[in-house]
């Protein structure tokens, strides 16, 4: 059991612009569950997906079973015994589940190879699911099962080869309650059967419950390791945030006109009578943690997520925040977290990505005028220092920083009164977040209201006058001015964390 | 960020060297080629393709197909040509107004739906060309010898035929709208991403509604130019067009994936295939090298689009 | 338990619909048209559908596999005319060349697709017109005549009272829906049509699998093709103009989804004889083959409607 079976020295892992992975040391034994945690783009991702072969490091060392080892690409690590359950599930939903676990291992007849085993099929899968304890039918539809059963069908697959170390990616995020135990229980047999589990989570009381280790990662770099003996919450807590971020010096614009407010906002399975209002010239932040209900709600603001209120009123009017085309008209917009996919138009040119609100929104007529638009657009780019030098470009040209201030420009081009900000700075280069953060306060000064989010504690502190936080789909606590800090955030985030 | 710049100018410009390299050798190579009367050959077939292959831009760079134009000239040009004894006013209203309901039609089923636009429009074919079949009996239509509606097709103007600048002017017609209006620029969002064009507030499935009435409605032009310069039509006319249309629009340079062409390519596109086509009757091929061309050249030019293609993310 | 057991009658009631629909309308036909139900009807409706049936079988591993075949009916007719072409050489060297020369062309087509990463749309379609020049080519443009008549011996023999053709339309229907759901290769092909990134990440070779699928689909329509001459003894470009959409509503009239990774070969053949009996009904009825083709059309329109439909409302679950 004191077997190193994985370890990895001095990982280095660097992307045209950035360091995401620095110096990093990590090591699994035999038949333990070592979690690794940290905040949003601390980079346990990037090191788990250089274990799984989708990245190949920078620098550094990879020794399994005490072999030092390339991993090139995902079959080598597939190999090599090494397993990652993905968040999103990569199944076939058609398929039996028993054709699920034994994708591309479909057992076959002894005397005909190309013809298929139904029988062993089904008993072998029949095997894995009683090891696990799981109540499945090998012969089940696997989209009739729930996400979570379908999660712990994904289990059972990694079973049925030979499996050194499985890598969990948040597995609980779509387990209810009698499933994160059945979950629990394979993981003990797993353990006994010698194979190391890397668990990765933002529940910090199921890390806590269930590793042996437990390794904080920040900023790219490992901060700290801990025994089973030596857990200490809020340590661990201060680790994975780091410094608070002073703040003191931040203006506070808001007055007491409510331009929003929403009475029991509930989406089904994530959210449960949500109240607020928000202020002209007020910085609303939105926090909680992975599976709080966050995601869902600042979608459900601007329509792109469905959910019943009792009231929502914009500007003292009942509004029905279906879609976006109506939070568009009464004067929201809304910046989405995953650029690439949500907000840019890649093959078109940055003269279209910028003023695709704009024509439909303010100039409102059937023929665009050139000028008209090389005008406004001109404006914004000086406005927010956008490095473009010819608009006819792709804006796949543009660096990262530079699109996501084409998006914003695109938001602000129709003088909006209600701003929500989804993570508007991930993927940003320093410079660009401060820019940024300018931007957003400079609005806050010139009377919009500003919903803001974001993967990182510190920069919605940073940010936000005021601090509302979600835990399991409830609002929790709400902090205002001096009272937002990390501590009380992360306190009130990890506090009503207890299972239901 | 050089490189892709430039890759982008020649790309764009690639089709049109290609072309006039061909031109070029066909002029020297090619007997007959280079008189004015096989260059006005060659522009007045591009004009009826050209203007049923303008039309399906639309839909093709908002991510889609309609394989049912060629049919719509069909049905379009019998009952123009049959109403001309009525008045050329009712020839002319009424298959504009009986495309747009069908491209009313084809575009609600995609839309609504969520279905495959090739399968779709390939039904609406079948079911078209049926109606026009039972529509004429399975006969040829004649045009009224006492109706102006000939002049459409076979008036001139300098010598040359005015239906040439008809097509020009709805080519120039569409051109702005894909380029300087609203549902043109949101064509191409849709087309180049659909998330982002939902956050951005755009009503998707009216857009592409929109972009398969004004496929059906170009095909409608096509048909009454064509019915009026042939003074017959058949219900089999138009069988075809929809693939050169396509052949012509993947020619130059558009993608069939979306958000990326525009009426120059097409135009550009449609003059090449007539060239060549036009080339390979003077020297006097069998048809079936058309055929065998055709199917090269589409080939060739998706390969080439997949091959410098879409930005991966 | 009453909630269970009524969702099972439910889905199986679901699941059964096509066949329920095709009892239903043999029982209306049969009603109210004595001669349906006799044995000399029957036997001809399979005569009838045995062409696009046969390609229908093919098109269905194209479909799960996820893309679907424009050129089968031009295929079709390059086979024909390899064969009336080759009968001068005899029989056997005429079929088996007929039957190369397409599962050669279905071959090409599965590399296009899989190797030149050119989508199923695009190839099929050029693969078409392609073919048809070819055709066109071969044929001279005109029907070409075949030089035998023994073919036709072929073509209109019976064993007990059963055409060869239908005999080879269901022996090929039950050997290939069990290479669709025994094989190997048959459950690769659910797999790929289901998720290919999944497929390939464990070891599943898209491009084999997909390869023999076309390939199988080119073999068909070479069989299609000897049987069509077998049955005329002539060859012409225009043979099989609307082969590929009658197959193609066949594979998803019998419930087979457009969006690949589930069906199956049985689900097919009940679309076929759903088709089969359709057309001849409209026969019986008396309704003009203008008529008909509109009605073929709009039975693709509405199944492909209501499968796209229900795809895009199970979507968000």
């Amino acid at each position: 059991m004191s077997e190193k079976i994985l370890e990895a020295k001095n990982i280095i892992k660097d992307f045209p612009g950035t360091r995401a992975l620095d110096d990093v040391d990590f090591d699994l034994l035999r038949g333990e569950v070592h979690s690794v945690i940290g905040e949003n783009g601390a980079g346990k991702s990037t090191l788990m997906k250089i274990i799984c072969g989708d990245f190949i490091k920078t620098s550094g060392q990879i020794i399994i079973e005490g072999k030092e080892t390339e991993i090139k690409n995902p079959t080598d690590s597939l190999n090599l015994g090494i397993r990652m359950i993905y968040q999103e599930l990569e199944n076939l939903q058609k398929l039996s589940v028993a054709e699920n676990i034994f994708l591309g291992k479909l057992p076959k007849q002894k005397k005909l190879p190309f013809i298929l085993n139904s029988k062993k099929l089904s008993n072998d899968s029949l095997k894995i699911l009683n090891e696990l304890n799981l109540d499945i039918k090998p012969r089940e539809k696997l989209s009739n099962l729930s996400v979570g059963a379908q999660q712990l069908v994904e289990v059972a697959k990694a079973l049925s080869a030979n499996l050194k170390i499985l890598i969990m990616d948040e597995p609980t995020s779509s387990l209810n309650q009698k499933e994160t135990e059945q979950l629990f229980k394979i993981i003990e047999k797993l353990k006994n059967q010698g194979i190391s589990i890397i668990y990765i989570s933002h529940r910090l009381k199921e890390v806590i419950d269930v590793s042996d280790r437990i390794s904080i990662l920040r900023d790219g770099r490992k901060v700290g390791t801990y025994e089973k003996k030596d857990f200490k919450e809020d340590e661990i807590i201060k680790l994975m945030i780091g410094k608070s971020l002073k703040t003191a010096g931040k203006q506070n614009y808001s007055s007491d006109e409510v331009v929003m407010s929403i009475k029991d906002l509930n989406i089904n399975k994530k959210i449960y009578n949500f109240s607020m209002e928000l202020k002209k010239g007020e910085i609303l932040g939105i926090s909680g943690l992975a599976g709080s209900g966050k995601e869902e709600l600042m979608k459900s603001f601007f329509g792109l997520w469905p959910s019943r209120s009792e009231k929502i009123l914009v500007y003292g009017q009942a509004v029905n925040l279906k879609n976006p085309k109506n939070a568009l008209k009464k004067g929201i917009v809304y910046l989405p977290e995953e650029r690439k996919l949500q907000s840019l138009f890649l093959e078109l040119p940055i003269r279209y990505n910028f003023s695709v609100l704009w024509i439909h929104r303010i100039y409102r007529k059937f023929f665009i005028a050139a000028k008209n638009e090389k005008n406004i657009i001109a404006e914004y780019i000086e406005k927010l220092r956008v490095k473009a030098s010819n608009a006819e470009y792709m804006v796949s040209s543009l660096s990262g920083g530079n699109q996501q201030k084409v998006i914003i420009s695109r938001l602000l081009m129709i003088s909006p009164n209600i701003i929500i900000l989804n993570d508007p700075t991930r993927g940003v280069d320093i410079g660009s977040k401060e820019e940024i953060h300018n931007i957003i306060s400079g609005l806050a000064k010139s009377g919009a209201s500003i919903i803001f989010s974001s993967s990182e504690i510190p920069e919605v502190c940073n940010v936000s006058n005021r601090v509302l936080v979600l835990s399991r789909g409830r609002l929790i606590s709400e902090f205002k001015d001096s009272d937002v800090n990390v501590d009380n955030i992360i306190t009130a985030a990890t506090k009503a964390d207890v299972k239901r | 960020m050089g490189k892709s710049i430039i890759k982008n100018l020649f790309k764009k410009q690639a089709v049109l060297m290609v072309f006039i390299f061909l031109f070029i050798i066909f002029a020297f190579f090619v007997p007959s080629f280079f008189s004015a009367r096989n260059l006005i050959n060659i522009l007045k077939q591009s004009a009826i393709l050209g203007i049923v292959a303008c039309g399906l831009t639309f839909p093709v760079i908002a991510g889609n197909v309609d394989l049912s134009v060629g049919s719509i000239v069909s049905l379009c040009g019998v009952v123009a040509l049959s109403l001309s004894y009525q008045s050329i006013w009712l020839a002319i209203f009424i298959p504009i107004v009986l495309a747009v309901i069908i491209g009313l039609i084809n575009g609600f089923i995609v839309t609504k739906f969520n279905a495959n636009s090739v399968i779709i429009t390939l039904g609406s074919l079948a079911v078209i060309r049926g109606l026009a079949l039972i529509y004429t009996g399975g006969k040829m239509v004649e045009g009224s010898d006492a109706s102006k509606f000939i002049l459409i097709g076979r008036s001139l103007i300098g010598g040359v035929p005015a239906y040439i600048f008809i097509f020009i002017i709805i080519a120039v017609i569409l051109g702005i709208v894909l380029n300087f209006t609203t549902l043109g620029r949101f064509v191409y969002h849709i087309g180049s991403n659909i998330e982002a064009g939902k956050i951005a507030g755009i009503n998707i499935d009216n857009i592409r509604i929109y972009t398969f009435i004004i496929s059906a409605v170009a095909s409608a032009l096509a048909a009454i130019i064509l019915s009026s310069r042939l003074y017959t039509a058949s219900p089999l006319t138009g069988n075809g067009y929809e693939f050169d249309a396509v052949a012509a629009i993947v020619v130059g340079g558009s993608s069939l994936f979306g958000g990326k062409g525009n009426i120059y390519r097409t135009v550009i596109g449609i003059f090449f295939i007539v060239m060549v086509i036009n080339a390979m009757i003077l020297l006097n091929l069998p048809v079936a090298f058309q055929y065998i061309a055709k199917a090269v050249i589409i080939v060739v030019a998706v390969w080439l689009d997949i091959r410098t293609s879409r930005v991966i993310i | 338990m009453e909630k269970i057991e009524k969702k099972k009658i439910f889905d199986f009631i679901n699941n059964q619909k096509i066949f329920l629909i095709l009892i239903a309308l043999v029982i209306i036909l049969s009603l109210s048209n004595r001669l349906f139900l006799t044995y000399e009807n029957i036997i001809n409706i399979l005569f009838q559908i045995v062409l696009t049936g046969i390609i229908a079988i093919g098109m269905t591993f194209i479909i799960i596999g996820g893309d679907f075949d424009l050129s089968v009916g031009a295929n079709m007719a390059l086979a024909a005319t390899v064969l009336v072409i080759l009968e001068k050489y005899g029989l056997a060297v005429s079929i088996i060349g007929a039957i190369l020369v397409s599962s050669l062309v279905g071959l090409i087509s599965g590399v296009f697709v899989t190797k030149l990463k050119i989508n199923a749309f695009v190839t099929t379609l050029a693969m078409m017109i392609f073919l048809k020049g070819w055709v066109l080519l071969l044929t001279n443009s005109q029907t070409i005549q075949g030089q035998s008549d023994t073919i036709l011996k072929l073509g209109y023999g019976t064993v007990f009272k059963v055409p060869f053709s239908v005999i080879i339309f269901l022996v090929l229907y039950i050997v290939f829906g069990l290479v669709l759901s025994k094989t190997i290769w048959g459950r690769n092909i659910y797999a790929v049509g289901n998720n290919s990134k999944a497929a390939h990440f464990f070891g599943i070779s898209i491009a084999k699998t997909k390869i023999l699928a076309f390939t199988l689909v080119g073999f068909f329509c070479g069989i299609s093709g000897v049987i069509l001459v077998s049955r005329l003894n002539t060859a012409s470009a225009t043979y099989g103009n609307d082969t590929a959409l009658d197959a193609i509503t066949a594979v998803l009239l019998g419930g087979t989804s457009l969006s690949g990774g589930e069906g199956s070969v049985f689900k097919t053949f009940q679309g076929v004889l759903l088709l089969g009996v359709l057309s001849n009904a409209m026969i019986v009825l008396n309704i003009t083959p203008y008529l008909q083709q509109v009605i073929k059309g709009l039975i693709l329109i509405i199944i492909l409607s209501i499968d796209s439909y229900y795809v895009k409302v199970n979507k968000f679950k």
